[in-house]
C-alpha cells in the first residue's frame, strides 16, 4: 500500500507555531468606509473621464489648429530672419573690407554700410535727436555725388 | 446586491451602457479583499485608502484590454501588489530612508495606529512580519491571511510555486525566531 505520508507536501501544511494566532487581520477601518468607497472611486473615475474628454475635444478643436499656427509662425519667422546666400550683411561687408576681400556689391549696400558707420560714430560721441536727419543728409550727399567703393575705403 | 460571476461582470463592462454599473459591482466585490491585502503591507489606513483607489483607477483604465488569460481577481491583486510596492518605494525615496528602515518606520506607525484592534500577541506578530523582506512579507500575508493558492500567488507575483513555498517556509521560521528572541 502506498504511504500517503510520503506524498504530503510539508510546505502545504500550516505550521504548528501559527496555530496560536487569530487569523483575523488586527486592523480596523473608519465607520462606513467600505459603504462609501465605491462612490468615491466612481467620482474619481468620472472626473478623470471628463478631463480626458475635455482634453480630447480641445486637442482636436483648439490645440491642433494652434499647433499648426505656431508652426507656421516659426516657419515665416525663420524665413524672414535667415539671410539668403546672395545677400551680404553690413557686418560681413565691413569684415570683407578690413580683410581686403573682393566682394561684388551694389551702391545701396555701400550707402547702408557708410550710414551705419556714421551712425555708430555719432551715437558714441553725442546723443542728439537730429542724428537721423544728418544721416539722411549724408546718404543724399553720397547718392548725389555718385561716390564709389574706393572713395569710401579711402574715407575709412 | 446581486452576486455576479467575474465573467458576467466583464461582459457587462464590455457593453458600453452598463460599464459604469459593472465596474461599481467589481469594486464592491473586491474592495475588502484588496484593501486588507494593501493594508497589511502599508499598515496605515490613509495610505491603504490611497493605494486602493489608485488600484481601482488603474483597473478601470486597463479593463478594456483585460484578456481572459488570467482570473479577474488575480489580475486585480497584481495591480494592487504593484501599486503597493510602488508606494513603499516612493516612501523610501521621499523620506530618504533605506530599504530596511521603512519596515522600522512601519512598526512605529503600527504602534501608533488608532485602527489597530488586535491583542498584544497579534501586535507582536505584526511586528515580526514587518521584519521580513518585502517579497517574503507579501507571500506570508497572501498565504496566511488570504489563504491563497500558491498557483494564484505564482500568477500575481510572477514567481514559481516552488520558490513561493520556500519563501513562505522561511518567513514562518523567521517569525518563530522573532518570538523566541522578543
Amino acid at each position: 500500500m502506498k504511504n500517503n505520508k510520503n506524498t504530503v507536501d510539508p510546505f502545504e501544511n500550516e505550521p504548528d507555531f501559527l496555530a496560536q494566532f487569530d487569523k483575523k487581520t488586527p486592523f480596523s477601518v473608519p465607520d462606513h468606509y467600505f459603504e462609501s468607497l465605491p462612490e468615491v472611486i466612481n467620482d474619481k473615475i468620472l472626473k478623470k473621464k471628463s478631463l480626458k474628454f475635455g482634453f480630447d475635444k480641445m486637442s482636436y478643436r483648439i490645440l491642433g489648429p494652434s499647433a499648426a499656427l505656431i508652426a507656421l509662425f516659426f516657419v515665416v519667422f525663420h524665413f524672414y530672419n535667415t539671410p539668403s546666400g546672395n545677400t551680404v550683411q553690413p557686418e560681413e561687408f565691413s569684415d570683407a573690407l578690413l580683410n581686403e576681400v573682393s566682394v561684388e556689391l551694389d551702391d545701396y549696400m555701400i550707402y547702408d554700410v557708410y550710414a551705419e558707420i556714421i551712425e555708430e560714430t555719432e551715437s558714441s560721441t553725442e546723443q542728439t535727436s537730429g542724428n537721423e536727419t544728418e544721416n539722411d543728409e549724408y546718404i543724399d550727399y553720397l547718392l548725389e555725388n555718385d561716390i564709389d567703393i574706393n572713395t569710401i575705403i579711402e574715407e575709412l | 446586491m446581486e452576486h455576479y460571476s467575474d465573467d458576467q461582470l466583464l461582459s457587462m463592462f464590455a457593453a458600453r451602457e452598463s460599464a459604469n454599473y459593472a465596474f461599481n459591482l467589481i469594486v464592491r466585490k473586491y474592495q475588502e479583499r484588496l484593501y486588507w491585502h494593501i493594508r497589511r503591507m502599508v499598515i496605515d489606513h490613509d495610505d491603504a485608502d490611497d493605494v486602493l483607489q489608485n488600484t481601482f483607477i488603474k483597473a478601470w483604465k486597463g479593463l478594456d484590454n483585460f484578456k481572459n488569460e488570467s482570473q479577474l481577481y488575480t489580475w486585480l491583486y497584481r495591480i494592487a501588489t504593484n501599486e503597493t510596492i510602488t508606494f513603499l518605494n516612493k516612501k523610501r525615496k521621499r523620506f530618504l530612508i533605506s530599504f530596511h528602515d521603512v519596515e522600522g518606520e512601519l512598526t512605529g506607525s503600527l504602534e501608533q495606529d488608532h485602527h489597530f484592534s488586535g491583542k498584544e500577541i497579534e501586535l507582536k506578530l505584526q511586528k515580526a512580519i514587518l521584519t521580513l523582506p518585502e517579497k517574503q512579507r507579501l507571500v506570508f500575508n497572501m498565504k496566511y491571511y488570504d489563504d491563497m493558492k500558491y498557483e494564484d500567488m505564482s500568477q500575481i507575483l510572477n514567481t514559481s510555486v516552488g520558490a513561493l513555498k520556500a519563501s513562505y517556509h522561511h518567513a514562518v521560521k523567521k517569525i518563530e525566531e522573532y518570538f523566541k528572541n522578543h
